[in-house]
């Protein structure tokens, strides 16, 4: 075999033992021998990896690349835990924000709200009224059955769902009743829009519209309406609405006698003593009533004189 | 050859460092013959890989370091001629050898000196690889980038030049 072709072979570390053989039979091959054994005594510096490998870590520029290097590897599932701790957190605050609360106010009193952003409920007897307390910033929604006043804090839209039509504030004073079936809006200060039967109505201060089988446009002269000072007030109503009033009031049965089903009343009486209520209401229409033994009362029309 | 993970993984690195820098080292002496200077070099090497390691292939890691090593070391100011130092070799510490003998192997080592001098650059690492790191002509080829049969040629080119050298000192 060529001599050359064994030399590779030999400094490759291939050459098998008949190689070797042929190799140290040629003279001249201990030179070689010679060369390899004296380059190999060749002193080469002792590395010590591992303070090695410590020192290009602690190399500054090693540090501050490899910084956003390694934030395109690591911090992946790291970006992943935040986002499911975000998603998780909106997903239980979406929950807490659908919990709604429910308040009636008993019979025979009156109960005020306030609401998270200091708007303000006062709700008539009977009446039962329902919203989101931890939804509020973002719904300001209240559900309403019976009667109640609002003060509502400027800001965002203000809506108060009824069975009979939707009132939408914007900063105000306002009453609704749903009481009879019967949908009453009354704006004591700022604006209302009422959407009831199909139209919406603007109702600004000193209003009041009925939304009825017809929708009715009266006048509000107070500053609130009558019922928060223990009054019931009406502006040109049929009569035996202020009775069914009385009626609620006092708990009592009134039956009539002799009375013209077209009278209309306008003014308030007072909650707090029957009879002086019974007073305000019968004298301007100049009528009369009794109390029986059963404490049922009897109106009719005064004689004439 | 086995698959190789992207570098900029920090575990590969220094699986990658551990494996390669006493040979990157070691190439760097041959062509310095100065011990801190090698280190030096060679550490920065690897610095550049970790700096650039989104640019690397994988797998392509190994023949960039050999490579921005050899461009750092061009980069260095004209090097100084200095001369390697042999360990003392077994031979040596056995005491039947005469002084003509250890004379003579002085003399044989410092020729071997002056002929890897000159050599050309490039024999005299590769050759100096395959001796003294037992690097094989596969390996010698991956870091140049040439064949595996220029590798072979290369160090024996370097083997042959040595022996002319000598044999005429």
């Amino acid at each position: 075999m060529n001599t050359q072709k064994l030399l590779e072979k030999w400094l490759n570390n291939e050459a098998t033992p008949a190689d070797m053989e042929a190799l140290n039979a040629w003279p001249d091959f201990e030179l070689y021998k010679k060369i390899d054994q004296h380059t190999k005594r060749i002193a080469v510096p002792t590395l010590d990896i591992v303070s090695g490998l410590k020192d290009v870590k602690e190399d500054p520029s090693f540090t501050s690349t490899s910084t956003p290097i390694k934030s395109r590897v690591i911090p992946l599932p790291t970006l992943l835990k935040i986002a499911a701790i975000f998603v998780l957190l909106a997903v239980s605050y979406v929950f807490v924000a659908s919990i709604p609360t429910n308040i009636q106010a008993p019979m025979a009193s009156i109960e005020t709200i306030d609401l998270p952003d200091s708007s303000k409920i006062t709700l008539q007897e009977n009446t039962s009224i329902g919203y989101k307390k931890y939804g509020w910033p973002f719904t300001r929604e209240v559900t309403l059955d019976g009667e109640a006043f609002f003060e509502v804090a400027k800001g965002k839209t203000f809506t108060v769902l009824t069975s009979k039509g939707i009132v939408e504030v914007l900063g105000t004073k306002f009453n609704v009743s749903t009481k009879n079936n019967i949908l009453i809006v009354s704006c004591y200060e700022g604006l209302v829009a009422v959407k009831a039967n199909g139209t919406t109505t603007q109702v600004t201060h000193g209003d009041s519209f009925t939304f009825g089988p017809a929708t009715i446009n009266n006048k509000v002269y107070t500053s609130q309406p009558s019922w928060i000072n223990n009054e019931s007030s009406f502006i040109d109503v049929p009569f035996d609405t202020v009775l069914m009033e009385i009626e609620n009031q006092y708990k009592v049965t009134i039956k009539t006698k002799n009375i013209d089903v077209d009278l209309r009343y306008t003014g308030s009486f007072t909650h707090a003593n029957i009879d002086e209520a019974l007073r305000t209401i019968t004298l301007p229409l100049n009528l009369s009533f009794s109390k029986d033994s059963k404490n049922d009362i009897q109106i009719y029309k005064l004689k004439k004189q | 050859m086995k698959k190789e993970t992207n570098i900029c993984n920090e575990q590969a690195f220094d699986t990658f460092y551990k494996e390669q820098v006493q040979s990157l080292r070691n190439f760097m002496f041959y062509k310095t013959k100065n011990q801190e200077a090698s280190y030096d070099l060679a550490q920065e090497a690897f610095l550049k890989l970790w700096q650039n390691c989104s640019k690397v292939a994988p797998g392509k890691a190994k023949s960039y370091v050999f490579t921005i090593a050899n461009n750092l070391f061009l980069n260095t100011v004209a090097h100084k001629k200095v001369q390697f130092k042999y360990i003392d070799g077994a031979e040596r510490k056995v005491n039947k050898h005469t002084p003509e003998f250890l004379m003579e192997e002085k003399q044989f080592g410092e020729k071997l000196q002056k002929a890897l001098d000159g050599l050309t650059e490039l024999q005299r690492t590769a050759f100096l690889m395959s001796r003294i790191d037992g690097k094989k002509y596969r390996e010698i080829a991956a870091i140049y980038n040439i064949s595996e049969k220029a590798a072979g040629k290369r160090v024996l080119d370097a083997l042959e030049k040595l022996r002319e050298t000598i044999e005429n000192l």
